[in-house]
């Protein structure tokens, strides 16, 4: 009777170290309840009774029930979530039939074994036992990687390395277990062990497989992004060129036609700035610079431009090309007004000239900032703070427009070149 | 020195010739004047010839020719070491445009203290260094021109993997280059003061070895300087 009360005294200790130590490296906060007293007096009179009666089926199943009740017991005392508990049980197991060995063989290869002493040996190893599950549990370095090793199974954050080491870990428990232990608990542990290795492997399996599933996905949605992308920015292209076409064919409307062109504009790009009242819009290039220069007026820019030009701009370069002329027109005086205002002098110059076969403008601005060389004129580059660096970049390899760029010190120097009509 | 008078006015023209003569009895300087009334193939031919440095001195609105600022557009298309002076009734608008993109280094007023203006500007010309070296670098889509003597130093990105240019005109230039490659670009007023920068020795006012830092004229403190390049440093002093 004495050594039932002892043995069972010792399982009792064993299961609340074992739960202490869970809220311990959890950091959470026990809340227990009339039941949960009853379950861990029942599992402790259960482990007494078979430490003494060693019961052959006991054997076979006390590894499992251990398992499955403290996952039970950690779920419904610390209100843990499954897989937490599932992964700490798993561990604290681990290390205590790795202690539960070691103890056993210390004993084995100490005192010799009989009837009388065999119990009270059991009730102090398994004092012993507990008290360097205590240890392990309690110190911080151990908790860390307890909490490390918990992190990457709840994670599934497991690779062959990680693998390699559980299966060693348990060959050597397997070794031990078969030069020490008798072969119904030998057989528990495979079955326990076997168990384990497939949870572990299940869980990496399923993480490799949603990794691929999700390389996948990611892959789709990448491309899909791309696609949206390159949507995006041909119609931030086309909307840019449309504001200035439009503007180009204001600048040669009557006024009907120019309120209409207007109101487009204003639904186009609410940003725009039109004065509608602008009775005396000028027709021609001058009406669309003007038109350009009108959002700068409150601002002390010193413009000069220069015309050299004598014939209709519409008649020289013919519909097509007008068009084209403005587009390039429009976006270079867009940048160039920026630059222009943000810098110290605030100089805009610009040259209207022609030659035999083309019309040429040379729009120069003085500027402040940063510039990088490597990349001007290319895709997405832009100096301006809210731009998308797609409107010098769109004037490229065009049809009829030949655009150069050149930085003289603090001068933007672009020139476009515009074929006549033939 | 050689001076070119585009003036189609001959009473001016004279008294131009007069000022000049005046100027290089008082400063014992040989001064060789050419004349034109306009813009015509010799002077083309003039400004053709950039092998030596001149004074430009025109008016703007010439009869049966192109304007003066015209002319001046054919100098630049050419030569930007020369300088040129307009004699001018225009506005200060116009001035200013053009002074910076013409590089045009004055415009005087006909009717205003004009032969004490002239004299003073070609003091200031005939007695201020020839300085207009260039660093010009190539991008994809762009050429760029910096004058040496406006770069004050230039330091490298290790981020991008780029060196970044630093002007005084408050402009950046970052370009995928070495620093051993734009040294190599640069002459003799530039040296390395750290292995991430170089900077133009006519702008800084001091250098703390101590400490590691030079500062610039324009006040800024950079602290980017090695004891490792002070032999270097000091030796091109």
């Amino acid at each position: 009777m004495i050594e039932f009360l002892l043995i069972f005294i010792a399982s009792l200790i064993s299961q609340i170290v074992t739960i202490f130590a869970y809220g311990k490296i959890n950091k959470k906060k026990l809340c227990l309840k009339e039941l949960d007293f009853v379950l861990i007096i029942s599992m402790s009179l259960f482990q007494a009774l078979q430490n003494i009666y060693e019961f052959f089926i006991g054997k076979l199943i006390s590894p499992l029930i251990s398992i499955i009740y403290f996952i039970y017991v950690f779920q419904r005392m610390y209100k843990s979530d499954r897989k937490t508990a599932v992964s700490y049980s798993i561990i604290i197991w681990t290390i205590s039939v790795i202690i539960d060995l070691i103890s056993m063989l210390i004993i084995s290869n100490t005192v010799t074994l009989n009837e009388q002493n065999r119990n009270i040996l059991k009730f102090f190893s398994s004092l012993f036992m507990s008290l360097i599950q205590l240890i392990i549990f309690i110190l911080p370095i151990s908790q860390k990687y307890i909490k490390k090793i918990n992190q990457k199974i709840v994670q599934g954050n497991i690779d062959f390395k990680h693998i390699s080491v559980v299966i060693v870990i348990y060959l050597i428990i397997g070794v031990f277990s078969v030069s020490n232990i008798d072969n119904a608990y030998l057989i528990s542990v495979v079955v326990v062990i076997g168990l384990i290795s497939l949870i572990i492997i299940y869980n990496f399996v399923s993480m490799n497989y949603q990794i691929v599933m999700l390389k996948k996905t990611n892959d789709i949605l990448e491309k899909n992004n791309e696609g949206n992308l390159e949507l995006l920015k041909e119609y931030r292209v086309l909307k840019h060129n449309l504001e200035h076409n439009l503007m180009g064919i204001k600048s040669v409307a009557n006024k009907k036609s120019q309120q209409l062109i207007d109101a487009l504009i204003k639904e186009y790009n609410s940003k725009f700035y039109i004065k509608q009242d602008m009775t005396s819009m000028p027709g021609g290039i001058n009406g669309f610079i003007l038109e350009k220069f009108y959002k700068y007026a409150e601002e002390d820019l010193k413009i000069t431009v220069e015309n050299k030009i004598k014939k209709k701009i519409l008649g020289l370069l013919g519909p097509r090309n007008y068009n084209l002329f403005c587009e390039a027109l429009g976006v270079t005086l867009d940048n160039a007004l920026e630059s222009a205002v943000k810098s110290k002098e605030k100089l805009l110059y610009l040259e209207f000239k022609e030659t035999k076969e083309s019309l040429m403008v040379t729009v120069t601005n003085t500027f402040t900032g940063n510039i990088e060389i490597d990349k001007l004129g290319t895709k997405e580059y832009t100096s301006k703070e809210t731009g998308h660096g797609l409107g010098l970049y769109s004037l490229f390899n065009r049809k009829n427009l030949y655009i150069t760029t050149a930085i003289k010190n603090n001068l933007f120097i672009n020139k476009i070149e515009v074929k006549k009509k033939h | 020195m050689q001076v070119i008078v585009v003036e189609d006015e001959l009473k001016d023209q004279k008294s131009i010739k007069e000022i000049i003569r005046e100027f290089s009895f008082e400063n014992n300087c040989d001064i060789e004047i050419k004349y034109f009334k306009k813009y015509d193939e010799s002077l083309q031919n003039e400004i053709n010839n950039c092998s030596y440095r001149k004074v430009y001195i025109m008016d703007i609105e010439l009869e049966h020719s192109i304007s003066g600022i015209e002319i001046a557009k054919k100098i630049r298309e050419k030569d930007w070491d020369s300088e040129i002076i307009f004699v001018t009734t225009h506005d200060k608008m116009f001035e200013s445009v053009h002074r910076s993109i013409l590089e045009v280094f004055d415009f005087i007023e006909k009717f205003q203290n004009f032969d004490e203006r002239l004299k003073k500007d070609l003091k200031i010309i005939y007695e201020k260094k020839f300085d207009k070296k260039l660093l010009k670098l190539t991008g994809r889509n762009v050429n760029v021109e910096i004058y040496m003597k406006n770069i004050l130093y230039i330091t490298r990105d290790k981020e991008d993997r780029k060196v970044v240019i630093h002007t005084e005109n408050e402009v950046e230039f970052k370009i995928g280059m070495t620093l051993t490659e734009i040294l190599n670009m640069l002459d003799n007023r530039f040296v390395q003061t750290h292995k991430s920068c170089i900077v133009n020795k006519e702008k800084v006012v001091k250098l703390n070895y101590s400490q590691g830092y030079f500062v610039l004229e324009t006040g800024e403190k950079v602290d980017m300087l090695s004891k490792k390049y002070r032999k270097g440093i000091e030796d091109q002093k």
